[in-house]
């Protein structure tokens, strides 16, 4: 116990440090990429349709893509009711700033901190993008041109709807995050093996 | 079935077609094979050929646009090359449902009515000849412009939406037909006219023809910026009343001049009734004609020039006299009755042929040029126009054929001229002056086009033949025959026949073919609320959330959107006698995303494009019902796209 107490008391090494001034640099652009991609496919669409989702805004094939959910009954998709976009930049700035403190400091205590907080973050993050899914999906109005059953869109992966095909991935922001997220347990497992071979 | 891509696949076809053509007797027709197809379809190695040449795989795009006159229906044609399909009737001088273009919508009723002549409404035209605009000579795929040869008129198109922007009048003129083509950066575009009448539009006997009747050619100044001719900044000069024909710019060493034939140079007034020589004999008389040289960049400076013009009905016209004076035109003779005029794509040589003289005639820039210089004069004209002396300005004349039309280019000194009476294309060679070869064409061949062929920088490759009978071509589709459209492949040593495509809806004359990379076509317009007439978003277009009826005294003013599967507002209700102003905006963004607007027995009919906002205003005269609804198929839901105007 007292080693792990110890482990997350202590410095970093050097490789460690630049490992995360790494990672604060890739978090850069995740404030200007989108974060993640909705596209739709369907034969009277040969480019497809797209909804990008980045950190601070909808952007894409919006207006089309609300046609064609009005004729379902779906919801409008207004970037106006997504709360997320005004404080998902400054977690972004955030997990960066953590990463520049520990990268700088070189102590694993802040390196943890950060770590925590983004991967809490994250999961938070997805679990809300997953509500905003099943809301969409489950909440057609009655009344509307076309009755289809209510369905919930996957957060990850393929879904049929009428003719559409509805793909949902993350996008090179996105990406960039799950990588910094995989980061941080090849530090840690690095760290610790670095520890014990010094202790030995 | 598989594609005929590669050369090597092309053998194996052409192998197959062989096999099955010695097979033929022993096996069954295998209708999954090229070779088997070709069998039962009859079609020979030429004919399999031919269509791999020109089949277009579903899905893949021409590679030309070629922009042809719409001949008496009044609008121009846009077809692709090799395929030859139809791609679009742009609505120009008559309406056009499909396109909305006449029928309600405001910004159209002020189009059509800049082409009234003398406060008459003309709804047809006579399009004669397209010209593509230029930068330096080359077409740069931004603007179309075409003459009415029946109502002297010139349209003027924007390329990027394709649609119909202006109409100019002519009233000199009592007809035109040399033009439109444009100066090589389209600083002007010109037309000239044919018919000799009184410039003035006054009556004049055909007694007084040689005193009263005049000639005239244009000079309309473009406006590039505002995509606009400007009538402030154009002129025209005063021409004998001989009856001008085809036209044509210099380039390179010859820019800044201007070339035009004319026929009728005997002044026959006609009156067969009388025992006079009908106009066929009369004005085939002289076995010379006069090919007109004009020097349009001086020109524009003279008619600057205060007291160098006279104004006449509203336009500037430099007289006869002064052109003379000022150095501004010349007469050369040519053989008799020359159609087309055709400068080189180096512009040191013009092609005259004349359709009753078997030669192509030849003229040196060079030798025009020193014969001006030296007064090189064989006399002058009843008029006084100064006539240069006709063997020391001809490079060489060279027997083509039967009836010389008009001349387009190909790299490498190639020329092409049709042969009207042979019903053929001559192929020869401009600078060595060799007749190459000849290609049938059927019938009655009249222009013909070749890729980009009238610029400095012709690409070959292809050329279409404008016939004018199609005869045994096609299935009767009773006396009235589609005219014919050939393509001839001109890529190799020998020219190949390739395709037939008829025309069903006039009879074009003229076509210049461009390559498709070069226009920047919008595929939706670029800003919602856009109005094409002038180019840009209009501050009226009512926008989503801006739908609303207002009444203003009698007048109800109805601000809608249209977006799949509804306009806003579906009910409009008025006061019998009211005058109604509807303003409708497709809010769409998507490409394809067209909107129809029609009221039922209005006769309203409009095409709101991606973008697009257009103004209709009627007075309500009838009381009653009147449903209206989407002309478009826009989604699953276009029928109940609809709402009703309530006349009380």
């Amino acid at each position: 116990m007292t080693d792990i107490t110890e482990f997350f008391r202590g410095d970093i090494s050097r490789a460690s440090r630049v490992a995360l001034l790494v990672v604060a640099l890739a978090l850069i652009p995740c404030l200007f990429l989108p974060v993640w991609n909705i596209g739709l496919n369907a034969p009277q669409y040969p480019q497809g349709l797209e909804l990008k989702i980045y950190s601070h805004e909808l952007a894409g094939d919006l207006q089309e893509i609300n046609i064609l959910n009005h004729y379902i009954g779906m919801a409008e998709i207004e970037p106006d009711e997504f709360r997320e976009f005004i404080f998902i930049p400054f977690f972004i700035l955030r997990f960066l700033g953590f990463a520049v403190l520990a990268a700088l400091v070189g102590r694993m205590p802040i390196a943890a901190i950060g770590y925590i907080d983004f991967s809490v973050f994250g999961a938070v993050m997805m679990f809300d993008f997953q509500t905003w899914l099943t809301r969409f999906g489950q909440g057609l109005a009655s009344g509307a041109p076309l009755t289809i059953d209510p369905f919930t869109p996957k957060f990850l992966g393929v879904t049929s709807i009428g003719q559409f095909e509805v793909t949902s991935y993350p996008a090179a922001g996105g990406m960039i995050m799950l990588l910094a997220g995989a980061l941080g347990p090849i530090i840690l497992i690095y760290e610790l093996v670095r520890r014990r071979r010094a202790a030995s | 079935m598989k594609r005929i891509g590669s050369r090597s696949h092309l053998a194996l076809v052409l192998a197959a077609v062989a096999f099955v053509g010695l097979s033929a007797c022993r096996a069954g027709v295998d209708t999954t094979s090229v070779g088997g197809v070709a069998e039962a379809r009859e079609l020979s190695e030429a004919d399999v050929l031919a269509a791999a040449k020109t089949y277009v795989p579903t899905g893949r795009m021409d590679e030309y646009l070629m922009f042809s006159s719409g001949g008496h229906s009044g609008q121009v044609l846009v077809i692709g090359i090799p395929s030859m399909r139809l791609l679009k009737v742009i609505g120009v001088f008559t309406p056009e449902p499909w396109q909305g273009y006449g029928y309600g919508a405001e910004e159209h009723k002020e189009l059509m009515a800049s082409g009234e002549m003398s406060g008459h409404e003309i709804t047809w035209g006579d399009t004669h000849h397209p010209a593509l605009s230029e930068t330096d000579g080359d077409y740069d795929g931004q603007f179309l412009f075409i003459n009415d040869k029946a109502n002297p008129r010139i349209a003027v198109i924007d390329l990027r939406d394709m649609e119909t922007k202006q109409i100019v009048t002519d009233p000199l003129m009592g007809s035109n037909h040399g033009g439109a083509f444009v100066t090589p950066n389209t600083e002007y575009v010109i037309e000239a006219s044919q018919y000799a009448a009184p410039l003035d539009g006054s009556y004049a006997s055909l007694d007084e023809y040689k005193d009263k009747y005049r000639g005239a050619v244009t000079l309309f100044k473009f406006d590039r910026e505002r995509g606009r001719i400007d009538l402030d900044q154009s002129f025209s000069i005063e021409l004998p009343p001989y009856w001008q024909d085809l036209s044509d710019a210099g380039k390179g060493p010859s820019a800044g001049w201007m070339f035009l034939n004319s026929f009728n140079t005997e002044m026959a007034t006609g009156g067969i009734e009388s025992g006079n020589p009908p106009f066929e004999a009369g004005v085939s008389q002289n076995d010379m004609d006069y090919l007109a040289i004009i020097n349009w960049e001086q020109a524009a400076d003279v008619a600057a020039q205060p007291g160098k013009t006279v104004t006449i009905q509203g336009r500037r016209v430099i007289p006869m006299a002064t052109a003379v004076s000022e150095g501004l035109l010349y007469f050369v003779p040519e053989p008799k009755s020359p159609h087309g005029i055709d400068v080189t794509p180096d512009g040191t040589k013009m092609v005259v042929s004349g359709k009753l003289d078997p030669h192509a005639t030849v003229y040196s820039w060079e030798k025009i040029q020193a014969a001006i210089a030296n007064s090189q004069f064989s006399g002058e004209d009843e008029y006084g126009v100064p006539i240069l002396d006709f063997d020391a300005v001809i490079e060489g004349q060279l027997e083509l054929g039967l009836g010389p039309l008009h001349t387009q280019y190909a790299p490498d000194g190639m020329a092409f001229t049709s042969l009207f009476l042979e019903s053929a294309v001559a192929k020869w060679n401009y600078e060595t002056l060799e007749l190459l070869e000849k290609q049938e064409v059927h019938y009655n061949v009249g222009h013909i086009a070749t890729a980009e062929g009238d610029t400095k920088s012709p690409d070959g490759g292809y050329l279409v033949s404008l016939n004018k009978w199609a005869i045994d071509r096609f299935h009767p589709v009773g006396p009235l025959h589609p005219q014919n459209f050939q393509l001839v492949d001109i890529s190799g040593p020998e020219m190949a026949l390739l395709y037939d495509s008829p025309i069903g809806i006039g009879e074009p004359h003229y076509a210049q073919i461009i390559k498709a990379d070069k226009l920047n076509v919008w595929t939706t317009y670029p800003e919602v609320g856009w109005d094409p007439h002038t180019m840009a978003k209009a501050e009226s277009a009512p926008l989503a959330g801006d739908e609303r009826i207002e009444r203003r005294g009698n007048e109800v003013h109805v601000f809608m959107t249209a977006i799949r599967s509804h306009f806003t507002p579906e009910h409009i209700t008025v006061n019998r006698g009211d005058e109604v102003v509807l303003h409708i905006t497709n809010i769409e963004l998507a490409q394809d995303a067209t909107h129809g607007f029609a009221i039922d027995k209005h006769n309203v009919n409009l095409s709101l494009e991606p973008g697009e906002t257009q103004t209709v205003r009627f007075v309500a005269d009838r009381a009653g019902v009147f449903p209206f609804y989407c002309t478009e198929f826009c989604s699953a839901l276009h029928l109940e796209m609809a709402g009703y105007l309530l006349v009380k």
